[in-house]
């Protein structure tokens, strides 16, 4: 019993913060079932979200305002650097505008000093906005990706 | 992964000593003797080389390679290497580590790699016997913005152990090693990073220890070796004990705020205060090198300003 105990917890820690969501495993003396509660819903992040209002301004007609209000989580910067969409030159590049992400999911490179920092989001959702383009320096805390919690 | 099994290890040990027929070893472990001849033989695989008489085996000679049983006498470290995981051949050190999990310090060493990495997908040749290609797994307790300062440890204790044999050497920025202007060393680096924490850090090592200027072939003239410099052979495992040792130690050092690396880097640049280019891409900028800004960038003063840089590739000026 003891055994099965520990193999459960070196299980749990192996998937941890991992996209695994089921691993199951059968033998003759016992089946173990673990699932991992991956999201969505409540995320708790350290960067801060951001307000983006969209003004819609219509030509000569009466003014209408159409005020959208949609909060985006930010992925920043943690460092200076030069930011790379892709792991290599000409190899397609981790995320595109529009795609799903998942926590933990590389969403693009660093690089500096030769130390290549593959930034993960720090959420799951959608990625809604690509702010830096492929070689561009980047600086500390300049932000990187919009990302629509889901 | 190759690594012995305990009764590999007591063959080693009991031939090493004596002369021991395949009868005997087979009554000692209790295996018949062709799995004694098939054990003998795979250790001859791995370089050792055993005496074949009518009385029976002779350890010879131990193997040049750097597997787990013949490293780990040499190793002084407190973590470092303590897990150690040992390829004659693989892909990449880096790649292992990044897509496996394994405790912090564990190492990877390859006797070769078939796709060695360096900057932007470059690649690094790697040869048997003759260098020490590794990568470690830290997992650093440090700011993310302090990665860069915290990864000129690792260029800075290899110009230590290569000093500390008798050779002198300098740093090309960030972190290759030069000898008499000719490239000796390399590190790559890689990160994961989620949120404000650094999740792996792994770095990745290439050395050419035991090259001659014919191995090196087509890039003699921009790469050399410990040997070739030294003009005298040094033996990779003492160097290899050396340099974890001396990785661990400003480990430590940084952790504890001790070690200053952007001033340490300074003291032994390579091309400080000489001019120089940097090529990053298409763009080709010259000037005067300063030394490193706050977070290890390269300070270049041009004609009428001083710019940092974090990527590119450091040259002399030849006028």
């Amino acid at each position: 019993m003891d055994n099965m105990l520990n193999l459960l917890d070196e299980i749990i820690k192996k998937i941890e913060g991992k996209k695994i969501e089921q691993v199951d495993i059968e033998t003759e003396e016992f089946r173990i079932s673990v699932k991992q509660y991956i999201g969505p819903k409540e995320v708790v992040s350290s960067s801060p979200t951001v307000e983006v209002k969209e003004v819609i301004k219509t030509g000569e007609k009466p003014e209408v305002e159409t005020k959208e209000e949609q909060k985006y989580h930010v992925i920043k910067s943690p460092l200076v650097g030069t930011f790379y969409r892709a792991p290599s030159p000409g190899a397609p590049p981790f995320v595109e505008e529009g795609d799903i992400v998942s926590k933990g999911q590389v969403l693009c490179i660093i690089e500096a000093l030769k130390v290549m920092n593959e930034i993960e989001s720090d959420i799951n959702g959608k990625v809604v906005k690509i702010l830096v383009e492929n070689g561009q320096p980047v600086d500390y805390g300049q932000e990187l990706f919009y990302i629509e919690p889901m | 992964m190759i690594k012995l099994d305990n009764i590999d290890l007591k063959i080693l040990e009991l031939t090493e000593k004596e002369t021991i027929s395949g009868e005997k070893l087979s009554s000692i472990f209790n295996i018949s003797r062709t799995a004694v001849w098939k054990r003998i033989k795979k250790l001859e695989k791995l370089g050792y080389e055993f005496l074949h008489t009518s009385e029976g085996y002779k350890l010879k000679k131990k193997t040049p390679y750097l597997l787990e049983n013949e490293i780990k006498p040499f190793l002084e470290t407190k973590f470092i290497g303590k897990n150690y995981i040992f390829f004659e051949e693989i892909d990449s050190t880096n790649n292992y580590l990044k897509n496996n999990e394994f405790e912090e310090g564990t190492v990877v060493i390859a006797e070769a790699q078939t796709a060695g990495k360096g900057r932007k997908g470059r690649k690094w040749i790697s040869i048997k016997e003759k260098g020490l290609y590794f990568s470690i797994l830290l997992k650093p307790k440090i700011p993310v913005s302090d990665i860069l300062k915290f990864s000129l440890i690792f260029p800075l204790a290899l110009h230590k152990t290569i000093l500390d044999f008798g050779i002198q050497a300098k740093i090309k920025w960030p972190n290759d090693i030069y000898i008499n202007g000719k490239k000796t060393a390399g590190i790559l680096t890689e990160t994961d990073i989620e949120g404000n924490e650094i999740s792996k850090a792994v770095i990745g090592i290439g050395i050419n220890i035991s090259h001659t200027q014919k191995d090196l072939h087509e890039i003699k003239d921009i790469a050399t070796s410990l040997l070739i410099e030294k003009k005298e052979k040094i033996d990779r495992k003492d160097f290899f004990a050396e340099l974890l040792k001396n990785i661990e130690k400003n480990y430590f050092s940084y952790i504890e705020g001790k070690l200053n690396t952007i001033k340490e880097i300074e003291k032994n640049m390579l091309w400080i205060n000489e001019k120089v280019s940097l090529i990053d891409d298409q763009n080709k900028i010259e000037g005067t090198l300063l030394g490193l800004n706050e977070f290890g960038g390269l300070k270049i003063k041009t004609k009428n300003k001083t710019i940092d840089f974090y990527t590119g590739d450091l040259t002399i000026r030849r006028i």
